[in-house]
């Protein structure tokens, strides 16, 4: 199966982060060879597994109010703000296609 | 002993917590801290030492310099994670585990280096550099290194620490602090004790609390601990383990701290020894002292035999779909807008969510992103995701079945050799790296069973070698007096470095140098 441009795209825009070069995306065909050992194993039958503690109950607490009232310290380490807003550019704006986008996949 | 000393008045917190942070910085070309906080360990140091004048000591710990891993987030100190990603950031509060040491009154020296984000088999990929084997530096290594040509530059040779948490245990092998906290996620805290020639325990998941710890894999995530001992290692089991409200993957049976009693009779246990831990490229000075290991216990009447584990060698290729699965999700809270580094980009929400992440994280972590993303898609969750779900629990299963059919503890080799030198380990990436260096480890995170490294033996070349013991859930009581047993009978020797002078030995030895 190869990957196609297209999906490197998607991954790009769902990710967040880039194919740096031709490394990147050797990396990923790498890891996903590699992944395709899993399906030497029989797992007919087998429940996927979501965690080791799954014959336990979760804890759960009790729905109080019990911290909190620390906006200054949170606000300390954002670079952004405004009085106990978090700034952002706009949104709504979808990052640029593959053409128009600075990336190495246009290549 | 250094806690009796304290009480008895031999040494002070304070100069306790000088000598220490005089040693970090004559060791500083470990590079093993990222960041050393003096002023708040004297302040530590003092409080404990007017305590100790009072004669109310908080406990064992109070005025033990300890060293913390740099992705357990500490009030007040930077927490970077060795990424850019996190460079300037200062938590605003104390990983619980933090705070437990804290209340217990040991003195914070600092951070340690790790690999980026904890993701690495060598503590090489941080953005401040990589840790340096404290046993390069040793007596041991020097007499059995020979350069290769007269020219050969003495410092090329150094070796690596093992990872991820390679700082916590170079910082605990050169004596610069007593205990550290580390992260065990595939081995990240076992496979530089063994390589560091100190003692690394992964706990049972779900007994130590999580919180505060920035997450890698979630459903696999420990914080670590490494000594000098077994029995230090227990000490401090003990004051961290238990419920945490705070961490809802915390189990809440209720924990009680144990000592160690010291085992004489060995005959009414059965280790075993699991074939498919002979894996490939197993150097044969493991596959012997394995061996040798296996034969102290027959000889002291235990019962061993060899068992099987047979998913074992999927271990590896499940953790490397589920570890990038929930990387690139836990990694998803990166975007600069309420923390961590953020970029000038300001066009849009999302380029600026971008152009951030470029800018803050290395290959290792992009790379893991991508590919966890990948497994994600909806035409691959199936065939990956879920599948490899499927063989995690074939590979807890494997364990299960093992320590039903009445064996205790597993013995394997923690590390396929002894450390390697820094230039060659770097001519293979991360990934691989991390493929080869996990093996033996991985699959106690896998099934979420607690395991310990206890440094055996010193290979030819002078370097630590350690074993691995694997118990059954929440049984570290048995898993740790086992090791302790374990570890008086192989006298590993104590390190020989230049920069730890001779009277400092009174207050740090532990050992004596006979050898297994």
């Amino acid at each position: 199966q190869e990957v196609t441009v297209d999906v490197l795209d998607h991954l790009e825009q769902l990710a967040l982060v880039d194919f740096r070069d031709a490394e990147g995306v050797e990396r990923l065909r790498k890891a996903i060879q590699f992944a395709h050992q899993l399906h030497e194993v029989n797992t007919d039958g087998v429940e996927p597994m979501d965690s080791v503690l799954e014959d336990r109950c979760l804890y759960l607490r009790e729905d109080d109010v019990t911290e909190g009232n620390c906006t200054e310290e949170l606000l300390k380490n954002a670079r952004e703000k405004v009085e106990e807003y978090f700034v952002a550019p706009p949104g709504n704006i979808p990052l640029p296609k593959l053409e128009e986008r600075e990336t190495f996949l246009q290549g | 002993q250094v806690a009796a000393a304290l009480k008895e008045g031999r040494v002070t917190p304070t100069e306790l917590c000088q000598r220490c942070l005089s040693l970090i910085q004559s060791t500083k070309f470990l590079n093993a801290y990222i960041t050393v906080v003096e002023e708040t360990a004297r302040k530590q140091a003092e409080e404990s030492e007017r305590r100790y004048r009072r004669g109310q000591p908080l406990g064992v710990l109070d005025g033990i310099p300890v060293a913390v891993k740099d992705n357990f987030n500490t009030a007040g100190i930077e927490t970077t994670c060795a990424s850019n990603m996190l460079k300037g950031y200062i938590s605003p509060y104390n990983a619980t585990v933090v705070q437990k040491l804290l209340d217990q009154g040991a003195v914070l020296l600092g951070k340690t280096n790790l690999d980026e984000f904890a993701m690495g088999s060598g503590s090489t990929d941080g953005v401040f550099g990589p840790v340096r084997n404290p046993w390069s530096y040793s007596r041991q290594y020097k007499e059995k290194s020979v350069p290769k040509s007269p020219s050969e530059d003495k410092e090329s040779n150094w070796v690596i620490t093992g990872g991820s948490s390679g700082g916590s245990a170079a910082a605990v092998s050169s004596f610069t602090c007593f205990a550290a906290l580390g992260s065990d996620t595939g081995g990240s805290t076992r496979n530089p004790a063994a390589h560091c020639g100190v003692v690394g325990l992964k706990p049972t998941y779900g007994l130590i609390s999580r919180h505060g710890l920035i997450p890698l894999v979630n459903s696999m995530d420990v914080p670590g601990i490494l000594t000098r001992c077994v029995d230090d290692a227990a000490v401090v089991l003990g004051l961290l383990a238990g419920h945490d409200p705070k961490d809802s993957t915390t189990v809440q049976d209720n924990f009680k701290p144990f000592e160690l009693p010291n085992l004489t009779d060995v005959s009414k246990l059965s280790i075993g020894i699991p074939k498919e831990y002979h894996a490939p490229g197993l150097s044969s000075e493991i596959v012997a002292l394995w061996s040798k290991a296996a034969d102290l216990f027959k000889n002291a009447g235990a019962k061993v035999i060899e068992v099987s584990l047979p998913h074992t060698r999927y271990s590896i290729v499940c953790y490397h779909v589920l570890c990038t699965a929930e990387v690139a999700s836990n990694m998803a809270r990166f975007d600069g807008l309420e923390y961590g580094h953020r970029s000038d980009m300001n066009r849009s929400t999302e380029s600026m969510y971008a152009a951030t992440r470029r800018e803050g994280f290395n290959d290792v972590v992009r790379g893991r992103i991508l590919s966890g993303n990948y497994f994600l898609l909806k035409q691959n969750y199936e065939n990956y995701f879920i599948k490899a779900q499927k063989v995690r629990r074939l590979i807890a299963n494997d364990f299960v079945k093992v320590f039903q059919s009445g064996v205790d503890i597993l013995l394997t080799p923690t590390t396929l050799s002894d450390a390697v030198p820094y230039t060659e380990f770097i001519k293979e990436d991360n990934r691989t790296r991390s493929a080869q260096d996990d093996i033996l480890t991985q699959a106690a995170n896998m099934a979420g069973l607690p395991a310990i490294s206890v440094p055996t033996a010193l290979s030819e070349r002078g370097l630590p070698v350690g074993l691995q013991f694997i118990g059954r859930s929440f049984q570290e009581k048995q898993l740790l007096t086992v090791a302790k047993w374990f570890e008086k009978q192989v006298k590993f020797p104590m390190i020989q470095l230049e920069e730890v002078k001779r009277h400092d030995h009174d207050v740090f030895q532990h050992q004596k140098s006979a050898s297994f």
